[in-house]
């Protein structure tokens, strides 16, 4: 028997800010590649990272990182090791 | 020497689990995922665990360097040992506490409930945690304390076991419930333990009546 391996919501959060980091605005069907992530769910977390001012949504519909955001992303590559010795998957 | 390094490194730890339940829960509040927070918690259940036995250790040696309790106390070799082995013992529930939090993030975070049946598996983990750990180790004790009690006086043995041998039957009974996989073993346990006392004061009652 094969076990699904499933990336943590701390992995999610951080593929998905990585990527607005590293390409600038998105669109979410673009964000959903980058970040591997099935549409419902992306859009699930994109709207609770909105909420916590992490990532904006720019008038033409794409998703961009905030500087919250950036300090979040650093926090979370900081503490990614300690997560992952948690059992955590990234 | 070993003492102080213990002390000292006791302290540098709880200071170093409390730092990262700190970072935890930071992170769990970033990323939306509550089990993080929840092992941050276990972090701060283990800085207690650790602090309570660096002070219980502190307290044994500052104890043993008091002439005045010595004297007091009359024994003050046996004394001093056994307030050396109390830390560990006072700081246990916050280990076990500490683990069990650990086993419930686990929980929350990674295990999968696809069918009714494998939830109580699950979740076995966890009861072990709570249960098992902690019923061994009063068993453990309360035995050495019969066993040490029965050598020493040799009492008649069906009254000697009236209340010692309810309260472990209590602690046995409990250490089944993993295995049983049924929340009723925990009643049972707590039945029996509030019943040793009333079991004691009964044949103590008997046993006045037949003189």
């Amino acid at each position: 028997v094969t076990r699904r391996k499933y990336r943590s919501q701390a992995g999610i959060v951080l593929d998905i800010l990585e990527a607005l980091a590293r390409e600038g605005p998105l669109p979410p069907t673009r964000l959903m590649y980058s970040a591997n992530l099935p549409y419902n769910r992306l859009k699930e977390t994109l709207a609770r990272l909105v909420e916590q001012g992490l990532v904006e949504e720019t008038a033409d519909k794409r998703y961009t990182i905030t500087e919250k955001g950036r300090e979040a992303l650093r926090v979370l590559r900081e503490t990614r090791r300690l997560l992952e010795n948690l059992g955590y998957r990234f | 020497v070993l003492e102080a390094a213990a002390a000292a490194v006791g302290l540098a730890g709880a200071v170093a689990a409390l730092l990262t339940a700190q970072r935890l829960c930071r992170v769990s509040a970033l990323v939306g995922d509550k089990s993080i927070c929840l092992n941050g918690y276990a972090f701060v259940a283990y800085a207690a665990g650790l602090l309570v036995e660096t002070l219980s250790l502190l307290a044994a040696a500052a104890a043993m360097h008091s002439q005045a309790l010595a004297e007091a106390l009359g024994r003050p070799e046996l004394v001093t040992r056994i307030l050396s082995g109390r830390g560990v013992l006072l700081a246990a529930p916050f280990y076990a506490i500490s683990y069990s939090l650990a086993a419930a993030a686990l929980y929350v975070e990674h295990v999968e409930l696809p069918e009714q049946g494998r939830a109580a598996a699950a979740a076995l983990p966890l009861i072990a945690q709570l249960y098992v750990d902690y019923n061994l180790v009063l068993l453990l004790l309360l035995a050495a304390a019969m066993a040490l009690a029965y050598e020493r006086y040799r009492p008649p043995l069906a009254r000697f076991m009236a209340f010692y041998g309810v309260a472990a039957a209590s602690h046995v009974v409990a250490l089944l419930l993993p295995m049983a996989a049924s929340p009723e073993v925990v009643y049972a346990s707590l039945l029996l333990r509030g019943a040793a006392p009333i079991v004691f004061q009964a044949v103590a009652r008997a046993g006045r009546g037949a003189r």
